[in-house]
Formats: structure tokens, sequence, C-alpha cells
């Protein structure tokens, strides 16, 4: 059976622009892959399409069709994590095995404090 | 509610596979098959036909036809006649084109598009109106189409004869409905209704990238 997990330090998902993560990956699949990419990406969702970024590819090239690896990341400063009543904009880390498309998704928040930032009137 | 909750955000309504009203995908593809790769999908607006034609290509491609996808917008795209052009001069052989928005087309591009497409294997157009193509399939909404979907994307949460006027409001149009629905949500303080799982396994937007 394919998967493939995504585990941040002490599972930590909050972190503050610019933060440095450990990021530890384990996958199982089926056959061996071509690769395997760690993308931190950011997303937009709401009443209008996606718009999507990959900040950064963190590529390991034949890994064995088992396996784990531990990686250290320094998050991108921006944009912030935040939501509104129109859109909302999300972090995320995903791991895609290269072919097949097996993947994984762990949301995480980068905003200061860690704290997503609320578009919301709380008044209305 | 946070757009990221709401159950009409565009990528969750994107979810939402084509229902058939009547006949079934076997019945579309052999129909395809017959009429040598080429018809209509016809409907009026919010009726499911891009929709329709985004699980078309995707079943073409399994079955191992290539496809080239293009969306005809005059209006949001002005360059995309340029672009539908190119395409089509520079398709393989082989590959079946699936043009949206073929209503748009003038008589003069229409007829320039038959010329430049005449070898193709297959040519699948959306159109408002039958008559460019033999119709494959034509498209149209119901009330009860309408509330099953929302009851998909959030059970509960409308009565249905709130929807049944919603539905005649926007005339069967489930694009305009299911926006207004977000709306309808967005303003709402609650964020009981289908969220999504934060425990839930995710896969990966950018799998396919």
């Amino acid at each position: 059976m394919n998967s493939i997990t995504i585990e941040t330090a002490a599972g930590q998902t909050q972190f503050a622009p610019g933060a440095e993560t450990d990021v530890y990956l384990d996958w199982q699949l089926d056959e061996d892959p071509e690769a395997i990419e760690l993308r931190v990406v950011w997303n937009t969702h709401g009443k209008g399409d996606m718009d999507l970024g990959v900040a950064e590819t963190v590529r390991i090239d034949f890994p064995a069709a088992s396996g784990n690896r531990q990686m250290t990341l320094t998050l991108p400063r921006a944009p912030y994590t935040f939501s509104g009543r129109l859109v909302s904009l999300q972090w995320g880390l995903e791991c895609v095995a290269l072919p097949s498309g097996t993947s994984a998704r762990k949301e995480i928040t980068i905003a200061p404090e860690g704290q997503e930032v609320q578009l919301l009137q709380p008044d209305s | 509610m946070k757009a990221r909750d709401n159950p009409f955000r565009v990528d969750r309504v994107l979810t939402l596979r084509y229902r058939f009203l009547t006949g079934s995908w076997d019945e579309l593809l052999n129909r395809i098959d017959r009429q040598a790769g080429r018809g209509a999908i016809v409907g009026p607006h919010g009726s499911g036909k891009t929709t329709l034609m985004d699980e078309l290509a995707k079943r073409l491609s399994r079955r191992g036809t290539p496809v080239h996808r293009c969306r005809f917008n005059l209006t949001d795209h002005p360059a995309t006649w340029t672009n539908l052009r190119t395409a089509t001069r520079d398709l393989p052989d082989e590959a079946m084109l699936l043009l949206d928005g073929a209503e748009q087309l003038g008589p003069l591009q229409w007829r320039w598009l038959m010329w430049w497409t005449r070898h193709l294997p297959g040519l699948v157009i959306t159109t408002h109106r039958p008559g460019r193509l033999p119709t494959l399939i034509d498209c149209h909404t119901t009330p009860d189409l309408f509330c099953d979907l929302v009851e998909q994307l959030a059970p509960g949460t409308f009565p249905p004869e709130e929807l049944q006027t919603l539905y005649e409001h926007h005339a069967g149009n489930l694009r305009l409905c299911l926006r207004e629905l977000y709306d309808r949500m967005a303003v709402r303080d609650d964020d009981t209704t289908a969220k999504r799982s934060p425990a839930a396994a995710l896969p990966a937007i950018t799998r396919d990238a």
C-alpha cells in the first residue's frame, strides 16, 4: 500500500515567518519512485479560483520504495497565513512521489507569532 | 465564516462530479465514437457542460486518446482566439480537440476551426445552442439535482424550500446558485458545517504539477 507521512518537530504546525523547522518524511511505496519531492506551498481557498505558489522544493532522487528522511527547512517570510470571508491563504508541506503522484499534505500556519491573521470583522 | 471553511468555496465545488439525468458515460462515449469523434455538449449557463467536459477529457486520456483542451472565453481572455489558432495548427494528428465555449466563435472563426481540425480524430465542443455539431448530450438541471449537490457539500444546512427559491431565482444556473450559497455561508458566524477535518489525510494540491 502506498503511503507517505510528513511530521514536523514536536508536531508543531504554527510557525513565525522565516522560522527553521525539522521535517521528517516517511514513505512506503509499492515501487521505487524516480524521486520524492518535499514542497513548501501556499494556496488560496475561497469564492474565486485557487491561486497556488511553490516557495521551495527539496528533491530526493531515486530513493528506495520504503524509507525516511529528515531535513531542516527555513520557512518563507511571506505571505502570511490569513483568513477572511472571501479568501483564505494557507501554507502546506506537500510530499509527492514521482511519477506515481502518491502524496501527502500537512497544513501549517506561517504568520506572526504563528497565529493566522484574521480579516473577519468581529461585529459583522 | 472563514473562506477556507466555507463549504461552497471553489475548490470544494470543483470536486462535484457531473451527474447524468439521462444516459451514462458508456452511452456518451459510444455516441462520440458513432459520430466519428465529433459532437456538441449543449446546455445553458451553469448546467454542467464544463464539468462534463473536464471528466470527458480524463476518460478519453485514460482510453489512450491524446486530448487537447481549450477554453474559449472572448470576454475574459481576448488572447484565446490566438491561442486556439496556434494550438490547433500544432495539434498532433492523433489528438482530439475539446473546445469549451464554441458559441463565442464567429462564423468565420468556426469555419476556420472546422477546416483546420478536419483531419483530427475528434472535436467535441460545448455550446449554449445546438447546431454547430451534432448534439452529444443536452445538459440541464433540476431543483432535485441542485438540492442533492448542496446536500453533498453542506448536509442539512439549507431547507429545500430555500434552495428551490434560489434555483428559480437563477433560472437553474447552478454556478450562480452555488456562488450565492457561498455568500450566504460567508456571513454566518457559525462554522459548524462541512469543515475540513484536520485529522484527515490530505493529498498534495501540487501532486499533478
